[in-house]
């Protein structure tokens, strides 16, 4: 739950990159970190990579400043993908207020894929949340894989195996060349400030 | 007063992402027209469809009418309000598509209500109060139609099932025909009919036989798989 403290005026956000392995979770963090790092006054910290994987996880807190008095703090979080690591996963997803779910276009990855977003589902309900209220954006993304000639997965199929029942934003992205990082950002930082008011009530 | 901070909140931390990250929204403007379809549409095409209903109920028309809610149920992500209405919209929708001819006037009522409920909502007339009182007393009104048909249904069934216990009662069982007929007006009826059955009989011990035969066959055959002990 986001945490709001009314006194101080501050509100601090936990944004959490779930998906499956190898699916571009850090390299989002990455981009945010090489690009903006300079304007949001923030460095990424990468806790235990073994290689260019996650191990642990990523943390990038940044300051939004001053917005209507209250003073805006955002965390973001990656999980490691990697089926082994559930019980990590787990530990990330405590206290999450909106995620980014990763989704991985290659059409080789349409089942880790989808046991992602299960396995996403199962963790919120060892939270009591529930996947179909919490702020949630998909990003289709390595959509510049196409391009090289890699058989990828259409926007309509990752729609219909992932999002036909949540019915949640989605943006196709290549964290690698940068493409909507920045979109998918801003959509869930929006979706989950907007979803706020919910806590409060 | 909650309320609008809230919404100035909000306002104010989509402004500050769009100072932070303009230069990269901008780059990838013609991606991030997909964002676009999240934006509310208009509901002109939802209200064509439901005047076409009103008109006339076909496939066609209820296909369209679940394709236009599924879309404006993503574009209105935001709106839980509106989502709750434009669900119920679609459930109506689907039924009225699974039962054709045979969906219930009621339901017709409901579904025109929730769109007139969706028009108010939209029309911006109405505070987050009157907006939720809009939104429950349709809920309300569906859930006591659910429970309605259901137990319409129900007693339906109970009827249906009540008559065909009288009309098997009323039937004479074939047990009791048989005792009350009358015999055979045929001289050589008994005659016939031994033969038949002697036919009948011999044909079966055949059929028997040649089964016991095959039965026989595979378990000598099994028997054979099994190695023997030394």
């Amino acid at each position: 739950m986001a945490y709001i403290n009314i006194r101080n005026k501050e509100i601090q956000l936990k944004i959490v990159y779930y998906g499956p392995g190898q699916g571009g979770k850090t390299t989002n963090l990455l981009y945010i970190n090489k690009n903006f790092s300079e304007k949001i006054k923030s460095q990424m910290v990468s806790i235990d990579t073994y290689g260019d994987r996650t191990i642990f996880f990523d943390f990038f807190p940044f300051d939004l400043g001053q917005i209507n008095g209250f003073d805006i703090k955002i965390q973001l979080y990656t999980v490691p993908g990697q089926s082994r690591y559930d019980a990590t996963r787990k530990l990330v997803l405590n206290g999450v207020d909106g995620i980014v779910f990763v989704a991985d276009m290659t059409a080789s990855m349409r089942r880790k894929n989808i046991l992602s977003l299960k396995n996403l589902h199962e963790n919120l309900m060892t939270y009591n949340k529930n996947i179909f209220k919490i702020p949630l954006v998909f990003q289709f993304n390595k959509v510049d894989l196409s391009q090289k000639g890699y058989p990828i997965l259409t926007p309509e199929r990752l729609t219909d195996d992932l999002n036909r029942q949540l019915k949640r934003p989605w943006i196709i992205a290549s964290a690698l060349t940068g493409q909507n990082v920045a979109a998918t950002l801003k959509t869930v930082i929006t979706m989950t400030t907007a979803n706020i008011k919910n806590n409060l009530n | 007063m909650l309320d609008l901070d809230y919404n100035n909140l909000v306002m104010g931390v989509e402004k500050r992402l769009d100072e932070i990250f303009a230069d990269d929204l901008q780059i990838h403007s013609p991606q991030s027209a997909k964002l676009k379809l999240v934006k509310p549409p208009s509901l002109a095409s939802l209200r064509k469809i439901i005047m076409s209903l009103e008109w006339e109920v076909t496939d066609n028309h209820l296909n369209d009418l679940l394709k236009e809610l599924n879309r404006l149920q993503r574009a209105y992500i935001k709106d839980d309000q509106l989502q709750k209405l434009l669900r119920l919209l679609f459930f109506l929708g689907r039924y009225i598509r699974v039962y054709k001819s045979d969906t219930h006037p009621y339901v017709f009522n409901s579904l025109f209500r929730a769109y007139n409920g969706v028009i108010k909502i939209t029309s911006g007339k109405y505070s987050n109060h009157q907006k939720t009182r809009i939104v429950n007393d349709e809920i309300k009104r569906y859930l006591s139609l659910k429970a309605y048909l259901k137990s319409k249904n129900k007693n339906i069934s109970r009827r249906t099932l009540k008559r065909v216990n009288t009309l098997e009662k009323s039937r004479p069982s074939p047990i009791d025909s048989s005792s009350k007929q009358k015999p055979y007006p045929y001289k050589d009826a008994s005659k016939i009919l031994s033969t038949t059955l002697n036919n009948d009989f011999r044909e079966l011990k055949k059929f028997i036989y040649l089964e016991i035969k095959k039965l026989r066959q595979d378990l000598q055959r099994i028997l054979a798989l099994i190695p023997k002990k030394t």
